[in-house]
């Protein structure tokens, strides 16, 4: 469409060219004519008074100036002409031409360089239109036009595309800036929720074990009681022992007695058995002798009597003696066996103070256990928290230029981060032995680097340059990715070492 | 023609309103000059027409810049740069340039386009020390090719220094410096 338009232009500008007679034909007929004429002028006076050199003369001298002043004219005209090309060019949108060689040309020589100077103006106009939008078509505002020298208009006009490329400029800066950031925003809002959520479980863990920890101590606390009150009750029947055992012993020596007067008693008895006997034998014998002398015989009777009043007093005497010796016996016995009860009974007591003692022993053990846990899981969730906060950093800097501090830590080495030191140093101390600590050392150095390349790319125009803001966004990604890593390989590592 | 003139310590001024215009061929051969351009360095159209555009040159120009503004050109981007140029009676003057490539009628590459705008005096002074220093690592330097890479080397430094490219440093210190008004 646009070529049709331009071609209908130029035959349209041809055509009217035709209608017109050129300046060199009308030259070219008039400088013929006078010489015609010039002719016919020199043929009637050639005829009418002969052959006149003088008049022959002037006619060649007039040929040659109309000869001279031909090629003159042409010169001019042939100038016109290059003028006239530069010209059409221009109308055909061709600026570069110019139109050289015309020193001594006078008015022509003078046009001629108007026009190279009014091409040259529109020409760079033209070019540093052209040029500026061509760079801020590629998201690059650093080329502005330059309106000096330039005249009125066209000045002005560059100073208001410098002007609308400024803002321009300040809008893409903002919108990618605003993209820039949303981005990275998004990204930090995403894994800061799923990282404070982690720290709050591992949180919620140490409130467990500490809890645990609580519930042993009330634990231990009563079966200390318990110990207490079985050790009391134990002394106790210790107590109750000793009184029973030495009135055992008293007793024991009241029994000592008692049978040394059974042993008078029956000695008594023997001798009073040994009289009778006696007696009965001399009785017997006097009975024999005197027959009827019954007086002696009376005697006998009644010291027989009085024998057996005695020994039956005796008799009485031991059976009383016997009487309260067995009761003795029984109560011997009755002590004797209140103290196997109570022993048996300390026994049991001390049974459960065993027991109890060992319970109050092994909570212990799972009082030291469950706070060793604690203190690893603590350890973890400050790791953690120490990564997350050198993320925050990372994104703090990376959206404002102004937050020094944070990017200086963000740029920090890998070992003299926090997470750094802790793990290359008491962290090893407790983890080295799990296969997950090795594990965290590669994320770690990855998770630098992401963020260290993320800055250096920040020193590249990313403000014009989309893909400089996109390569920062993988960056923080990756970032993200190694995080992930490294969250979890803690995670495992304090599990494994539980 | 080049050598001829002997360069002095005169310096001609351009004038703020006005800019000098030339055109070459692919060789860098002069096809076009504007008035301006004849009337600061005093040479006829006849004397630069058809002849390298080093006929202007100035001995105190680094060679470095000229490789840097090539090296541009044949990637058919524009280069800016300030550069200090010879009249033909040895005096001198400074210019803002820019070059472009030029192209005909079928879109096809046929030379290239100046335009030099007076420069902020303050932008020269910050280049004349730079272009000092590339002169004399050039001149202490035997190998030509060499000479011209470390001296721009040097000048990549002192634009590290600055935390810019050469094209951003350039345009900057022409904006600072009141060069647009
Ligand atoms: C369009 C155009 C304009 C140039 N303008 C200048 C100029 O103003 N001064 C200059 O010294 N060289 C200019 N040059 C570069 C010269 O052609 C040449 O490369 C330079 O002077 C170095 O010359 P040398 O290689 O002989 O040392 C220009 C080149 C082009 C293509």
């Amino acid at each position: 469409m646009v070529t049709k338009r331009k071609s209908s232009r130029i035959s349209k500008k041809q055509k009217s060219y035709t209608n017109i007679p050129l300046l060199r034909t009308q030259v070219a007929w008039a400088m013929g004519l006078i010489s015609t004429i010039g002719g016919a002028m020199f043929a009637y006076t050639w005829l009418s008074t002969g052959f006149n050199l003088l008049v022959c003369l002037g006619l060649m001298i007039l040929i040659a100036l109309c000869l001279l002043t031909y090629q003159r004219f042409n010169t001019y005209l042939m100038t016109l002409d290059l003028v006239n090309g530069v010209l059409i060019k221009a109308n055909q949108g061709q600026l570069g031409s110019r139109v050289t060689g015309t020193k001594g040309l006078g008015e022509v020589g003078k046009i001629a360089w108007e026009l190279n100077e009014f091409m040259d103006i529109l020409e760079n106009y033209f070019n540093e239109v052209n040029t500026c939008f061509e760079y801020a078509a590629r998201n690059d505002f650093s080329r502005p036009t330059f309106p000096t020298a330039l005249p009125g208009l066209l000045k002005s006009s560059l100073e208001h595309i410098n002007r609308s490329l400024d803002a321009m400029h300040d809008n893409v800066q903002f919108i990618s800036r605003n993209e820039l950031t949303s981005k990275l925003y998004l990204h930090n809002t995403e894994h800061l929720i799923k990282d404070l959520q982690g720290s709050q479980m591992d949180l919620n863990r140490v409130n467990e074990q500490i809890n645990q920890v609580g519930l042993l101590a009330v634990e231990n606390n009563s079966s200390a009681k318990n110990t207490k009150i079985a050790v009391d009750n134990i002394s106790y029947s210790l107590s109750t022992i000793t009184d029973n055992v030495t009135e055992a012993s008293e007793v024991v020596s009241v029994l000592n007695q008692d049978s040394s007067a059974i042993s008078k008693a029956l000695s008594t008895i023997t001798s009073i058995a040994d009289q009778t006997n006696l007696l009965a034998l001399n009785a017997s014998i006097e009975a024999a002798r005197a027959g009827v002398h019954g007086r002696g015989f009376a005697v006998v009777a009644d010291e027989v009597k009085a024998l057996a009043l005695r020994t039956k007093e005796t008799a009485d005497e031991i059976a009383l003696i016997i009487g309260s010796f067995s009761e003795r016996v029984n109560t011997i016995t009755a002590q004797a066996e209140q103290s196997i009860e109570l022993t048996s009974k300390a026994n049991g007591l001390i049974d459960d103070m065993q027991t109890s003692i060992s319970t109050l022993l092994h909570t212990a053990e799972q009082t030291t256990g469950f706070a060793a846990a604690a203190k690893r899981q603590t350890a973890g969730s400050l790791s953690k928290v120490d990564l997350i906060v050198y993320k925050q950093n990372a994104y703090r800097g990376l959206s404002n230029s102004e937050e020094q501090g944070s990017i200086d830590l963000s740029l920090i080495d890998h070992r003299d981060s926090l997470f750094g030191q802790w793990y290359y140093g008491e962290g090893s101390d407790t983890f080295s032995e799990t296969q997950a600590f090795a594990q965290i050392e590669q994320p770690h150095i990855n998770l630098h680097q992401t963020v260290h390349q993320a800055f250096a790319m920040l020193q590249q125009d990313w403000q014009q340059d989309k893909s400089v803001r996109n390569a920062i966004i993988d960056e923080i990604a990756q970032m993200e990715q190694s995080s992930d890593t490294l969250l979890q390989a803690i995670d495992e590592m304090v599990l494994e070492q539980a | 023609m080049r050598g001829q003139v002997v360069a002095r310590e005169e310096q001609v001024l351009l004038d703020q309103d006005e800019f000098i215009v030339s055109k070459t061929n692919l060789k860098g051969e002069i096809t076009y000059v504007n008035r301006t351009f004849m009337e600061i360095s005093l040479f006829a159209e006849h004397q630069v027409m058809r002849q390298n555009h080093n006929i202007i040159r100035h001995p105190d120009m680094p060679r470095g810049v000229y490789r840097m503004m090539w090296e541009q050109l044949k990637q058919r981007q524009e280069f800016f740069g300030y550069v200090k140029n010879l009249c033909s009676d040895g005096s001198y003057y400074w210019v803002f340039a820019n070059i472009t490539p030029e192209f005909d009628e079928q879109g096809k590459h046929c030379g290239f386009l100046s335009v030099r705008r007076k420069p902020p005096s303050a932008a020269v002074e910050v280049i004349k020390p730079i272009y000092q220093k590339m002169c004399s690592i050039e001149a202490s330097t035997p190998n030509k090719k060499r000479g011209e890479e470390l001296s721009l080397a040097y000048f990549e430094e002192e634009l590290a220094e600055r935390n810019s490219l050469y094209q951003h440093f350039v345009i900057d210190l022409f904006q600072e410096n009141g060069g647009a008004e």
